[in-house]
């Protein structure tokens, strides 16, 4: 046996290989992994491009038509040069592309004096401009002088008009030094788009000869403010901005991610909830290994599967790419690369650890496999968001978006195929997903395996909506979240109402804010309440409305009084933290949209009350969200979790409900609020009562919003800040001075015992 | 070897708490099989896993070779082999590879393991399936290879949970057969079983365990005593009708039982 013992001890590197070995033998002798693994990668790439082809073709060429027209004009240096431009650009094209160019007017005709008539030389293209070697410009018979340029070349089935509209003739003097408009219209087709890059390349070329022959001649024209810049290539007004609405080099990463997902979704499963199902994992518990170890083998067996899942698709797909020729549509004038795909896949290593990680975080909370699958379906769903999110072309690898999962690595796998990589935000996201893995991965450890998974039967839903027969001290955990996923769309329904009331109650800021105040109080404080009565939950226990276990009211009041200006200064060091990730001018940016918005309310509500200000912004939601936050959420948390998580979750929360409001400042509010959280459930965690926190809240509110108040006024005091400014640092450190003694006098207050037992 | 203290473990069931292990208490010395019996939901089961360490108890403890499963739940899980009713086999790996992934789990080299694998092979007689993957096996190989991955260790302590339900007859012979030979070779061993003719036929202790409770328990001779029945099954059968008459009394008395039996 000791040399057994030794053995255990023995490298358990050596081990988990062993164990990875064993779970990936598994895993890939069986059927369903390889059909997620080889099958579809042959088979969806070649299906999606022919898919592609067809789309693509279709929609171009078939329902787009012809472009808007973009203008582009020539500067005439002299009537004579009408001719001479004409025949400049004829040259031009003709010169660098062998062109064999025919003009519909004659030399006569454009020199001609209707000075209200366009004089056209329209000039098109064949149909497939890149692969005749003899390229053509059509003429347009006489009936299409009358058309728009756009039907002409739709009606002649044609890539590319161009028409030329000189200025008045008859007006020599004025007519010098203005320019020619040129306004081309392509097909919306790839041959189209070629066919115009290149006219207007040509156009440019031509007009660097002009400068340049201008400069030599030594002189500026007088009627020509430009100048320099002779052709001015001007966009139609109209026309739809140049950068399209999604980014084909986004797709790429998108559909690499999702393959990769659905390569690790079916190991993932089987090897955690099937394991369980087959019964195989007790017997695995029942062994002298560490969940960890055991975990870890199943997650590296999974992030295996997943790389070769990633490694395999995205050869089908440069295969496909390379067989198709859709490098250049789809990536570019870069095309691929080898660097470009190795990259690729580095990303795709990376990502697909951290998917690997969460998938089986997820279905280590199975039970069966179908159950697996009811998890797993909706996490894929929701992770498509962000992935859709990422096909926005203007969309930065920047700021929060460096550090939101599944869009940082969609984001910086579209920069690396448009060669465009910002080295900073790129390290950001690859750590972030890097930890996002370890977090999850260390989460599936705690909860695989567990006996609540090996041995619970699965609750149902009349468990949720039963009402007990006697009174409950406490709610449960599915009534809790119940209440939770009650208020959530609550709140998101009644801030949509408010925002479109606040646009036809303008001039009743009164009445807004009275329905304001009772929302608040419908939401937070009745929504729990009926949830309570039909548990029977009693209230005192359920929300910890009994008095605090001993004498916190002083404290809480400090805080309340102090706690504004400690945060006030947090959130001005916090736009320093955030100049840092998004640059200063963005942070700046929010910064300015914030006071702006603050103002905007702050004059509002100086029209209200005083006392209905006091309630609708202080009292009742500060009693309001303690009584849903710190009462019925924390409370039962508290039952299921330790104090830190119970705090930290239900803070957390209370952060994010009051980002639901307003989108504009909604990351601004994030973390003070949680903070503020934090330490209200410390303060509620300690009483065991929600009334000291809803005192220091309210106080908290009421500072901020009477300082706004009786802003006006205050301000004529020689001492008080002026609007905007920083808080002084004079205020600022007295007051962290007294929040920590208050902090330190609710450590140093002992709970009474006999309300530690009725409340516990 | 195996001493049973007080364990008790309660779950809660729709917010009301149920004793399903009641304070039981047992001791089984090497060579000895104790025959752990009972009904359906009399939480034999749940004993099991809080000797094996899978299960968290709320009071008491089992100690397994000095190693106790609240302390050191590794350790105990060294010293014993488990087989249950609902243990599965991997079906992708054949039974040899499956016999090895064990062995090396429970810390053994490879040579040791593959002499371990020829042995148990060889006595449960299952040779000629070695190399044939688990999901073509029939139930009695299943449940053959099973009990071999148990003892791949060698263990001084078997727990068996039903190792024979789902067998036909010849099927269980076989287990029970070897299950003697186990007791034999100094083995201790906790047996869980519905097959009460075999088990009064190679257990030399036994428990009565009724709703959490161990009911009776001692050789099958003080068994008689106590209850002036002969055999296990009379026995078993009139244990139960007085424990139900007594806690249905004790439930008459109390109001709302909430739909939980015992």
């Amino acid at each position: 046996m000791s040399n057994r013992d030794a053995r255990f001890q023995a490298s358990w590197f050596s081990r988990l290989k062993r164990l990875t070995q064993k779970e990936l033998r598994e895993t890939l002798r069986d059927r369903r992994t390889i059909v997620t693994l080889i099958l579809m990668p042959l088979l969806v790439y070649p299906i999606l491009s022919l898919l592609f082809r067809t789309v693509l073709v279709s929609t171009l060429e078939g329902s787009l038509g012809a472009s808007k027209p973009a203008v582009l004009n020539v500067t005439l240096e002299s009537n004579a040069n009408q001719q001479k431009t004409m025949s400049f650009v004829s040259a031009m094209v003709q010169q660098i592309d062998a062109l064999e160019v025919k003009k519909t007017a004659d030399g006569a005709e454009l020199e001609s004096n209707d000075s209200s008539a366009v004089e056209s030389a329209k000039l098109y293209k064949g149909p497939q401009f890149d692969k005749f070697s003899a390229h053509k410009w059509f003429l347009p018979s006489v009936e299409d002088e009358s058309l728009p340029l756009a039907e002409v070349v739709l009606k002649n089935d044609v890539d590319l008009g161009v028409s030329f509209d000189f200025p008045d003739s008859g007006e020599d003097e004025k007519s010098l030094g203005r320019s020619v408009g040129i306004t081309i219209v392509r097909r919306n087709t790839a041959n189209g788009r070629a066919a115009a890059d290149y006219f207007q390349d040509k156009l440019r070329e031509l007009n660097r000869a002009q400068v340049a022959d201008r400069l030599r001649r030594g002189g500026l024209l007088a009627d020509d403010p430009l100048g320099l810049e002779p052709i001015v290539v001007a966009a139609d007004p109209n026309a739809p901005p140049s950068t399209s609405t999604f980014s084909l080099a986004s797709l790429i990463p998108l559909v690499l991610v999702l393959m990769t997902v659905t390569g690790a979704v079916y190991p993932a499963i089987d090897l955690t909830a099937g394991e369980r199902e087959r019964g195989t994992l007790e017997t695995l518990m029942a062994a002298p290994v560490p969940k960890v170890g055991i975990l870890m083998a199943k997650f590296f067996a999974v992030w295996t599967v997943a790389i070769f899942t990633a490694l395999l698709n995205l050869l089908g797909m440069a295969l496909t790419v390379w067989t198709f020729q859709f490098e250049k549509i789809l990536l570019g004038p870069n095309g691929f690369s080898l660097l470009v795909i190795l990259k690729i896949f580095g990303l795709l290593v990376l990502f697909s650890a951290f998917f690997s990680a969460l998938m089986l975080a997820v279905t280590s909370f199975a039970r069966s496999f179908k159950e697996a699958q009811a998890y797993l379906i909706p996490v894929i769903l929701l992770s498509m968001g962000p992935g859709l999110l990422a096909m926005n072309p203007a969309l930065k690898l920047e700021g929060v978006l460096c550090l939101t999962p599944m869009v940082n690595v969609l984001l910086l796998g579209r920069d690396v195929i448009n060669h465009d990589v910002q080295w900073f935000p790129a390290l950001l996201a690859v750590l972030s997903t890097a930890f996002y893995a370890v977090v999850a991965i260390r989460f599936a450890a705690d909860r695989f395996g567990g006996d609540d998974v090996l041995y619970a039967g699965q609750g149902t839903l009349s468990d949720l909506f039963s009402r007990p027969k006697k009174a409950q001290s406490h709610f449960t955990f599915g009534a809790a979240m119940l209440g939770l996923a009650l208020l959530l769309p609550i709140n998101l329904i009644a801030i949509g109402a408010l925002g479109r009331m606040a646009k036809s109650l303008e001039s009743q800021y009164t009445t807004f804010a009275i329905i304001m105040m009772l929302f608040t109080f419908l939401s937070f404080f009745c929504v729990p309440c009926l949830i309570a009565v039909a548990r029977r939950v009693t209230l005192r226990t359920g929300f910890a409305s009994g008095l605090p276990s001993g004498w916190f009211w002083l404290p809480a009041v400090l805080l309340g009084l102090f706690m504004w200006p400690v945060l006030a200064a947090f959130v001005d060091q916090w736009y320093g933290i955030m100049a840092m990730f998004e640059g200063a001018e963005a942070a700046a940016m929010r910064h300015d949209a914030l006071i702006e918005l603050t103002k905007g309310q702050v004059e509002k509500f100086r029209t209200l009350p005083v006392v209905l200000v006091a309630f609708a912004f202080a009292i009742i939601p500060a009693i309001c969200e303690e009584w849903f936050f710190r009462g019925m959420i924390m409370q039962t948390l508290l039952r299921k979790w330790s104090a830190v998580s119970a705090i930290l979750v239900s803070a957390a929360l209370f952060g994010f409900f009051h980002i639901l409001s307003n989108s504009a400042i909604s990351l601004d509010r994030l973390i003070p609020t949680t903070l503020m959280g934090i330490l209200l459930g410390f303060v509620c965690y300690r009483s065991k009562s929600i009334w000291p926190g809803a005192i220091l809240h309210m106080l908290h509110n009421g500072c901020l919003v009477f300082l706004g108040y009786f802003q006006p006024q205050l301000s004529q005091l020689a001492w008080f800040p002026e609007e905007g400014a920083d808080i002084p640092l004079l205020w600022v450190v007295p007051a962290i001075v007294i929040s920590l003694i208050a902090v330190v006098m609710i450590i140093a207050t002992k709970p009474r015992e006999k309300a530690d037992a009725s409340v516990g | 070897m195996i001493k049973v203290h007080e364990l008790t473990k309660i779950f809660k069931v729709r917010e009301k708490d149920f004793v399903a292990v009641d304070h039981v208490s047992f001791e089984v010395g090497p060579g000895t099989v104790f025959g752990l019996l009972g009904p359906n939901g009399a939480g034999k089961t749940t004993t099991m896993r809080m000797i094996l360490g899978l299960l968290p108890s709320d009071d008491g403890y089992a100690e397994i070779a000095g190693f106790r499963s609240d302390l050191d739940s590794n350790g105990v899980k060294r010293q014993v082999g488990f087989v249950s009713a609902s243990a599965g086999v991997y079906q992708w790996l054949t039974a040899r590879e499956m016999l090895e992934f064990y062995g090396d789990i429970y810390g053994l080299d490879p040579n040791e393991t593959s002499a371990q694998i020829d042995t148990l092979s060889k006595l449960l007689d299952f040779e000629r399936i070695l190399s044939s993957r688990c999901s073509t096996l029939s139930t009695g190989e299943k449940q053959r290879v099973n009990l071999a991955r148990a003892l791949m260790h060698d263990p001084p302590v078997m727990i068996l949970d039903e190792p024979t339900l789902g067998l036909d007859v010849v099927g269980s012979q076989v287990i029970f057969d070897y299950i003697d030979l186990l007791k034999d070779r100094g083995k201790a061993i906790v047996l869980c079983t519905h097959r009460l003719e075999q088990a009064q036929r190679i257990c030399g202790q036994f428990g009565l365990l009724h709703c959490g409770r161990m009911v009776n328990h001692g050789t099958l001779d003080q068994l008689q005593a106590d209850t002036g029945e002969k055999d296990l099954v009379s026995m078993f059968v009139d244990l139960i009708r007085q424990s139900n008459s007594a806690s249905e009394a004790e439930v008459g008395s109390k109001d709302d039982t909430n739909g939980v039996a015992c």
